[in-house]
């Protein structure tokens, strides 16, 4: 048990500010002045009651009680937490620590709503002694931190530095010793830096005894190194012995006996020059320490003996256990056994009650500690809950505003829709009823056109009907006079205009009057081939102008038919032919038995074809193909139609057929035909002929020198082919005058070729047979 | 029987009758008479034979280009006679124009 004993000092500090009587006198006139309740004079009366409490403690709550009242009055605030935290110092002198505790709180309270930082840590300073000497170290812990981190904020070095000092001496207590090192350490730099060298000097004490006790001998020593000399500037011989204490200790650590030795007796001869009771106490345990080590056990009895006596003269049972403890082991090294039974015994009371102390001091540290550790866990759990509830709270506010803004937003924009849509459909609406109104304004523009069409069409169908009516008058009325003129005329140029008039007239009557009613037929059995002489000769004139014939093809046949009326139909046919008929051309008939006694009648001219569009119209009414301002084939374009309808009368069919090698054949058919039985076949011989001019050798020599003239006539000089011919017409014969009457329809339709063959037939006397 | 000093008359109709009958109501003596069956004939006709009168058929094949003969210079036809007319009548007609289109042609030069 070679354990070494150390002897540690430990120090409280305190903060005793002594002030001077003749300060509070001069405040209390400062007071006594001050006649104003204001801040001023509250501020006046709680420093007069913090000051005066080290001469007259009542006096002290007096001036805090009217300071309160005051600040309660002028609703100063600082000044009511200044004078609660003043009462607290009270009543903690007064030793009731329930009511000293409650000022502080309540100042507290006041403090954080001004954030009076100051007041408010030395409050939590006061309360952490509070409980500190009740031995509640957790919570002296807890409210020493609280001071400490305002003073920090506050910036107050000296606060600072004197709480951290208090945290270690705290610590110290509670026997949490590494923790309690880097205070102590920081604590020196602040009272280094505001050269508070003697508190200095406590601090550096306890930083050697800190290391010194955790066996760190080199720091210890280069701390002491630095205190010796600090304690000698300030003068501080109580503090430099107990510093030689410590230096010993770490020399005899060190080895260095010698030094350790002569160290303890600095710390005597200081101690007993000063008569410092702790230092001489120390000093002797110190040696006596030593020298029973170094086995020199009478000097050793010498000092212990001293340091028993100085311990006795205390009241701490450390120091006296430990004077025993250490005589008993020299009475039993110096076999003094009696003595050494008497200073164990001693020894053993002493530290069993030592013991016990601690022992109860442990315990209570240690209940302090689970009641400290449980209060806070509950403080936590509640504030836990609170927190939670904080949170929940917050959560239901933020759902309750975010829900409100998100509606809010919806509400805006559903209002915005609606408002677009509402201006969209009046636009709408507008646009609407504009084309409606416009829609109106044309319909009533149509209606109007459409009545005024009506109404010209009703005129002009009135029109058309009055002129249709006056037309068939008229042409009516001309029927009369025509046939009068085809009686009574002997001209047979007259004859021939007249039968071409009142052949048109005829159609467009009887067009206009079978289109309403029915054909009125007298059918008779006639001769096909008498109904076409009769039409030849009545348009003999015609033919004869194209020198041309009707050649009929076939044995005669009894047809079934309205006489007048197939008269007329081949009178068209042929009129018809013969204009679309070249000169010289003869006109063909032909016949074609059908079934059952029918008979097709077919009438040829090798004219121009009809164009194969304009076929299917040619029975139309006022159809006419061609060009329309071909005069020459110019008529009312109403014959064709009238023998369609008189064909279809007598139950029979009409169609053209027209190709350019054949010629254009114009047929119908009749239902009902018989063969008759006569026939001329001499007259079918003849008339198959080309119809021929024959001039005699004298007619040749009669037209000689006309013709010699005429040759060099130009075709057109029609006053000079007059002039030659006319004279010989009379004397010559029927041939010359015919060959005559050629020259000229040849002239006036300026046909080159019939010309030339007339002139050549002229000078040689032969026919030249036209193309068959 | 001098053919210069006789009135150039061209007659143009594609009716070999009409043309008979026109030029049988017309003096021969007093005219040259010239014949178109066509209305482009008629036109190169009273051109190239500048004719001092014209007859014409207002319905003829090949009518075309008949404006030009209308509007061409020296020509004044400008006078119109429905069919049918008599002899005397196309005479004191034709007589009036030619004297008209004479003194016209005059009052231009």
């Amino acid at each position: 048990m070679k354990k070494i004993l150390l002897y540690l000092i430990l120090i409280i500090l305190y903060l005793p500010i002594f002030s001077q009587n003749a300060e509070i006198d001069s405040l209390e006139n400062l007071l006594a002045k001050h006649q104003k309740t204001d801040t001023i004079k509250i501020d006046l009366l709680n420093d007069i009651a913090f000051k005066v409490r080290f001469y007259n403690l009542d006096k002290t709550l007096q001036y805090a009680i009217r300071a309160d009242s005051l600040a309660e009055f002028v609703d100063y605030k600082k000044g009511k937490a200044k004078s609660l935290k003043i009462q607290g110092v009270y009543y903690r002198n007064k030793e009731d620590d329930a009511k000293a505790l409650n000022c502080y709180q309540r100042s507290i309270k006041i403090s954080q709503e001004i954030n009076d930082q100051i007041t408010m840590a030395a409050c939590y300073n006061n309360i952490g002694n509070i409980y500190k000497s009740q031995g509640n170290y957790p919570l002296a812990l807890d409210n020493y931190q609280k001071t400490l981190s305002l003073f920090e904020k506050t910036g107050n070095k000296y606060y600072v530095a004197v709480i951290q000092l208090n945290i270690a001496g705290l610590l110290e207590f509670m026997g949490k010793k590494d923790e309690k090192l880097p205070y102590y350490l920081k604590a020196a730099d602040y009272f280094n830096e505001i050269q508070d060298y003697r508190t200095l000097i406590t601090v550096y004490q306890n930083i050697v005894s800190a290391y010194v006790t955790s066996g760190n001998d080199s720091l210890a020593l280069r701390y002491t190194i630095k205190l010796i000399p600090l304690c000698k500037t300030m003068e501080d011989d109580e503090k430099l012995s107990l510093a030689f204490i410590n230096y010993g200790l770490i020399e005899e650590k060190f080895g260095n006996f010698v030094s350790a030795e002569q160290k303890y007796f600095e710390a005597i001869s200081i101690s007993e020059k000063n008569n410092f009771k702790r230092g001489m106490l120390g000093a002797y345990h110190s040696i006596a320490r030593y020298y029973y080590y170094q086995g020199v056990y009478n000097l050793a009895l010498k000092y212990a003996l001293k340091a028993n006596k100085e311990a006795n003269e205390t009241d701490r049972l450390e120091e006296k256990s430990r004077a025993a403890e250490l005589l008993s082991f020299i009475y039993e090294k110096t076999n003094n056994y009696k003595e050494a039974y008497k200073y164990h015994v001693v020894f053993k009371t002493i530290s069993d009650s030592i013991f016990n102390e601690s022992n109860i001091k442990e315990i209570t540290t240690l209940e302090n500690q689970y009641k400290f550790d449980k209060e806070k866990e509950v403080l936590e759990a509640e504030q836990t809950k609170k927190d939670a509830l904080q949170e929940a709270e917050l959560k239901r506010q933020r759902v309750v505003r975010n829900s409100f803004i998100i509606g809010f937003v919806a509400m805006i924009v559903f209002a915005l829709i609606i408002f677009k849509n509402l201006v969209h459909i009046k636009k709408a609406n507008r646009t609407l009823a504009k084309q409606k109104a416009e829609i109106e304004v044309q319909k009533e523009e149509i209606q109007t056109q459409a009545d005024k069409i009506t109404e010209q069409y009703e005129r002009l169908e009135n029109l058309d009907q009055f002129k249709e009516s006056l037309t068939h008058a008229l042409v009516h009325d001309l029927k009369n006079p025509l046939s009068q003129v085809l009686i009574n005329t002997s001209n047979q140029n007259v004859r021939n205009a007249a039968g071409k008039m009142l052949r048109l007239i005829s159609n467009m009557l009887d067009v206009e009057k079978y289109e309403t009613t029915e054909f009125d037929l007298n059918k008779e059995k006639h001769s096909l081939k008498e109904i076409l002489e009769e039409v030849e000769n009545g348009q003999e004139t015609n033919l004869l102008e194209k020198n041309m014939k009707l050649n009929l093809h076939f044995d005669d046949y009894l047809i079934l038919a309205d006489k007048e009326l197939m008269t007329r139909v081949f009178d068209n046919l042929l009129s018809n032919a013969i204009r679309y008929s070249p000169l010289n051309r003869n006109i063909d008939v032909f016949t074609e038995a059908l079934a059952n006694d029918a008979i097709k009648i077919s009438m040829r001219n090798y004219g121009e074809t009809i164009p194969e569009e304009a076929l299917p119209f040619i029975f139309d009414k006022y159809r006419q193909f061609g060009k329309t301002d071909c005069s020459s084939h110019r008529s009312t374009g109403l014959g064709l139609t009238f023998c369609k309808m008189a064909v279809e009368a007598h139950g029979g069919n009409i169609g053209v057929s027209s190709m350019p090698e054949e010629g254009t054949d114009f047929w119908f058919t009749l239902p009902y035909a018989l063969k008759n039985g006569e026939m001329d076949e001499n007259e079918i011989a003849t008339q198959d002929d080309q119809r021929t001019i024959r001039l005699s050798e004298t007619d040749i020599e009669v037209l000689k020198e006309a013709v010699n003239q005429v040759k060099e006539f130009e075709i057109f000089e029609i006053s000079r082919f007059h002039e030659i011919l006319d004279p010989l017409r009379e004397p010559s014969g029927v041939d010359v005058n015919d060959w005559i009457t050629l020259i000229f329809i040849a002239v006036y339709i300026q046909n080159t070729d019939e010309l030339d063959r007339l002139i050549k037939l002229a000078e040689n006397g032969k026919t030249e047979n036209t193309d068959r | 029987m001098k053919t210069d000093s006789k009135y150039k008359i061209l007659l143009a109709d594609d009716e070999p009758q009409n043309i008979k009958d026109l030029f049988q109501a017309l003096n021969p003596e007093s005219y040259r008479i010239f014949v178109a069956s066509k209305g482009k004939s008629a036109v190169e006709l009273a051109l190239n034979q500048q004719s001092d009168a014209s007859i014409m058929d207002c319905e003829m094949p090949e009518m075309e280009g008949m404006e030009n003969l209308l509007t061409a210079p020296g020509t004044a036809t400008n006078d119109y006679i429905k069919k049918p007319f008599g002899s005397n009548e196309i005479e004191t007609r034709l007589q009036s124009t030619i004297t008209h289109s004479l003194e016209q042609q005059k009052n231009y030069t």
